[in-house]
């Protein structure tokens, strides 16, 4: 067996999984999808990537027991450790780090190689109690699990996965279920105007993409897990930004445009797999069919703490059924 | 500054009243999604387009003809007080759950699947009557008193011919069926061409409200009967109020109970000012719910600006009891009354205006309003109809989009259809638009509020919901009671109370066949909801799992 081939046996006729994208850091999302297993009754989960969250909030210790911070265009002013601990929770809840910290020390954070340092540090740390609380909730089932990181991900959260005894990550391979499914997956995308850190020029991640699929022996039962959608297939709709990444809006309504990676689709469109499995834009919630490949983006709303998700029947090295969910 | 409490149980316990030190603002890093908002400006006009500066036509008039007496201007007052705090519930629910479905999302998700679907499904058929009702109202009165006031300004009989038979069955269905018809090519053309449209709508129809309260404001109430007699024959004013006393129209004002009960007609352009909860939802930001409050509180406060300024100007220059007698009249006594077309603010401006530029102005801004409402029920309809393909409930067909524009095209051609359907009953059929029309605003409108309303009340305590939005920016207490669950109750009480008005015999709702029409919508929603689960059960598709909730513990 090659380095970037996987097997998986799940051992059932009829398999079900439960895909979902783009949990962002948030606690209460990542604990449901944990959960989705014992709920869908699914054998398979997969997290399809952008584990990461986007903001740090700073608590500043203003005094004994005292502290302030900026969090939902407000400015919090509280005080002792059954308020600081409800704040932090709620921070979390969202997807954002609290960062407690004194006044003197936030100056240490005007600059941004400070601030990035800071958010490996933290987000790291985020990973960990994750893998940790995967390993812990999953040692006693069945139930296999991939968590990929996507393109908003730094790298350095892939050592932190690889730790874990219980969660698999698939990127740049071809996990192979019950010798029936090939399960090809990659977290890189298309460059995006925030240059994350896993952001790769279109010609770049069409030779990633056909570099991981040439170990895919048959495409007629394999499954892409690629974390950017097609472009323009109604999956990768996503508001128009501007040079200083300010939304471009007429009459009220942003305006739309199709964001996806013309690598992917092209990948889709000469491999033509059984299924694509996607997420990475977040308000384009949908499946399409691109040729005979069924592609779903189960979009999220992991800011309120709902799991968007799929559910995803196989059979006979087929899609069976699928249906999205709202958990 | 005062800082206010928020937050859950722990936050709660403690009264914070102190000086608050400036906070440090959050650590940003490179990653996707981290836009700046989008102008609350943008989803100000949105709202404002929908609750349409057309009402300015037509609201007084209704309002004096159905409620002699009343004092309008504060009926206006208190449907925008009330109209607020439904506004401000449905920006709190935008910033907990931004994504576009109104409605459908909050309903969903607060009570059940169920009943979020019903009653989105009331609301998407009673818009697609809207469709086709805003259609007719920019031929039978828009364009109607267009053609009549260029004839009355050139002595062109083509046009006062014209003006008359715009307003006819034939007439106006051809016309309305031409705007539907449009409104579906530019819609099916995508979301760009469809604003620019819209846009251009907007910018044509402030110039004919800044046209009309132009020529308002610089004539006297001697012009304006000067001129309408010179159109309907000398002695017309008077005639209008004698005739109307005549055949039963009360003269007089400060009647307080009507004034309460023209609420019901104050809500028509008020009520509406929620619609960008619909369209608008894309964006996520956590200051979300100041941008939703500005744009839909803001815009429903401008809204009601712009009745009270006519309102003032209209009852000063066209005269308080001849804008009841006329309307009285032409919808009570229809032989009687010297229109042949329905009378409307903006035909009196251009009456008084006689200056053929003021007149294209004004009638080309109506035209605008008129037509600027189509468009945003059909956007909405074809949203929701997509919406429920995702969760299943409706055929996939109507949520495929053609590969050209994007768009989703049979759910442009279904909602097409019923429109220019429900546009045909409209026109043809004798008293339709007395049995059914009100009924947009229970079925279409207030219900769905109440619903609203109640998962509002009940969002902040149920367990399934509860960590959403002690979470959410719309977490605010007064008195430990979240404003979100105030606001469901205030709503609750005052659509309640407007739903009942509607009850009245005025309206016509209250009708044996009306009430049937309206309970049939939400049975054929349940129908269609059991159907389809049914439906995709038996296929194997796990349907029970799109709405069930994952304990995150």
């Amino acid at each position: 067996m090659s380095l970037d081939r996987v097997t998986m046996d799940i051992g059932k006729k009829r398999i079900r999984i439960y895909y979902t994208s783009d949990v962002h850091g948030s606690d209460v999302c990542f604990k449901k999808f944990l959960n989705a297993g014992k709920i869908y009754s699914a054998d398979l989960l997969i997290l399809g990537g952008d584990l990461s969250g986007k903001l740090i909030v700073p608590i500043v210790k203003e005094g004994h027991q005292s502290y302030s911070a900026a969090f939902q265009g407000r400015n919090w002013q509280i005080s002792g450790a059954q308020e600081l601990d409800a704040l932090i929770k709620k921070i979390r809840f969202t997807g954002l780090y609290p960062f407690v910290t004194e006044r003197a020390e936030t100056t240490r954070f005007e600059s941004q190689v400070e601030k990035d340092r800071l958010f490996i540090r933290l987000l790291s740390e985020s990973m960990e109690k994750w893998t940790k609380l995967a390993d812990e909730r999953l040692k006693d089932t069945n139930l296999k699990c991939l968590v990929m990181p996507g393109n908003d991900d730094p790298y350095e959260i892939d050592s932190v996965l690889a730790k874990s005894t219980h969660i698999l990550n698939p990127d740049g391979k071809v996990v192979e279920i019950d010798e029936t499914y090939e399960l090809a997956s990659c977290s890189n995308g298309n460059l995006t105007p925030w240059q994350c850190p896993r952001d790769i020029d279109e010609a770049k991640l069409h030779v990633r993409l056909e570099s991981i699929c040439s170990s895919v022996t048959s495409f007629e039962s394999a499954i892409f897990n690629f974390h950017v959608p097609p472009y323009d297939s109604g999956l990768d709709t996503a508001a128009k930004i501007d040079g200083e990444l300010r939304v471009v809006a007429e009459m009220g309504q942003p305006v739309m445009m199709p964001v996806g990676s013309h690598a992917v689709r092209q990948t889709i469109e000469i491999h033509k797999p059984m299924l694509g499995l996607h997420g990475h834009i977040h308000e384009s919630r949908g499946t399409t069919t691109i040729g005979r490949t069924l592609c779903i983006n189960p979009g999220s709303e992991y800011g309120e703490g709902i799991l968007h998700g799929a559910v995803i029947d196989l059979e006979g090295g087929k899609v069976k059924s699928h249906v999205l969910t709202s958990g | 500054m005062i800082s206010l409490k928020y937050g859950g149980e722990a936050l709660q316990s403690k009264r914070v009243l102190k000086l608050a030190a400036p906070s440090v603002d959050v650590f940003a890093r490179k990653a996707s999604g981290l836009v700046r908002q989008a102008s609350w400006f943008d989803g100000f006009l949105t709202s404002i387009g929908t609750m349409n500066m057309v009402w300015i036509a037509v609201s007084y008039i209704w309002a004096l003809s159905i409620f002699p007496g009343s004092l309008f201007d504060v009926s206006i007052v208190l449907a925008t007080v009330f109209c607020a705090f439904n506004a401000v519930l449905f920006a709190q629910f935008a910033s907990m759950m931004p994504r576009s479905g109104g409605d459908y999302v909050f309903n969903s998700r607060g009570m059940t699947p169920s009943l979020g679907f019903m009653f989105n499904f009331s609301m998407v058929v009673w818009n697609m009557f809207w469709t086709a009702y805003t259609s007719w109202i920019l031929s039978a009165i828009t364009a109607s008193s267009a053609f009549t006031i260029i004839g009355a300004v050139t002595g062109s009989e083509y046009w006062t011919n014209l003006g008359v038979a715009a307003a006819s069955p034939e007439v106006s269905f051809i016309i309305g069926a031409i705007v539907i018809l449009f409104i579906a090519l530019v819609t099916y053309l995508g979301i760009r061409p469809f604003f620019r449209v819209m846009k251009i709508a907007f910018v044509l129809g402030m110039l004919g409200i800044f046209a009309l309260m132009f020529v308002l404001a610089t004539s006297s109430q001697a012009q304006f009967v000067n001129v309408f007699e010179g159109f309907v024959g000398a002695g017309g004013y008077q005639n209008v109020i004698k005739t109307a006393t005549e055949n039963g129209f009360i003269l007089g004002t400060g009647s307080w109970d009507n004034t309460i009960l023209a609420i019901a007609i104050a809500f028509q352009p008020l009520g509406f000012s929620i619609w960008a909860s619909y369209i608008s939802g894309e964006i996520k930001d956590a200051k979300r719910f100041k941008i939703n409050a500005l744009a839909i509180v803001g815009s429903l406060f401008v809204m009601a600006v712009f009745l009270l300024i006519f309102w003032y100007l209209s009852v000063a220059v066209l005269g308080y009891d001849f804008m009841g007698a006329i309307g009285y009249l032409y919808y009570n006594v229809p032989a009687s009354s010297p229109l042949l077309i329905p009378p409307g603010v903006q035909f009196f401006g251009s009456l008084l205006a006689q200056n053929l530029v003021l007149d294209i102005i004004i009638a080309i801004g109506f035209i605008a309003w008129a037509f600027l409402y189509a468009p945003q029920s059909m956007l909405m309809v074809v949203r929701c109809m997509t919406a429920w393909t995702i969760d299943r409930l409706a055929p996939k067909k109507l949520g495929e989009v053609n590969p050209r524009y994007h768009t989703p095209t049979w759910a442009i051609a279904l909602a097409t259809i019923i429109s220019l359907g429900f546009l045909a009953f409209f026109v043809f059929t004798t008293g339709w638009f007395s049995i059914y029309g009100f009924n947009a605003f229970l079925g279409g409108g207030t219900l769905t509020f109440m619903a609203v309303a109640v998962s509002g009340i009940i969002f902040p305590y149920r367990k399934a919901t509860k960590q959403i939005f002690e979470s959410s920016p719309a977490n605010q207490r007064l008195l430990g009671i979240p404003w979100l669950t105030i606001n469901g109750i205030v709503t609750l009480l005052f659509m309640g109370y407007v739903t009942y008005l509607y009850l009245m015999p005025w309206s016509g709702v209250a009708t044996e066949a009306s009430l049937s029409f309206m309970i049939g919508v939400y049975v054929l929603g349940i129908v269609v909801y059991v159907a389809a689960r049914t439906y995709q059960k038996r296929k194997g598709v796990p349907v029970e799992l799109i709405f069930k909730e994952i304990p995150p513990e």
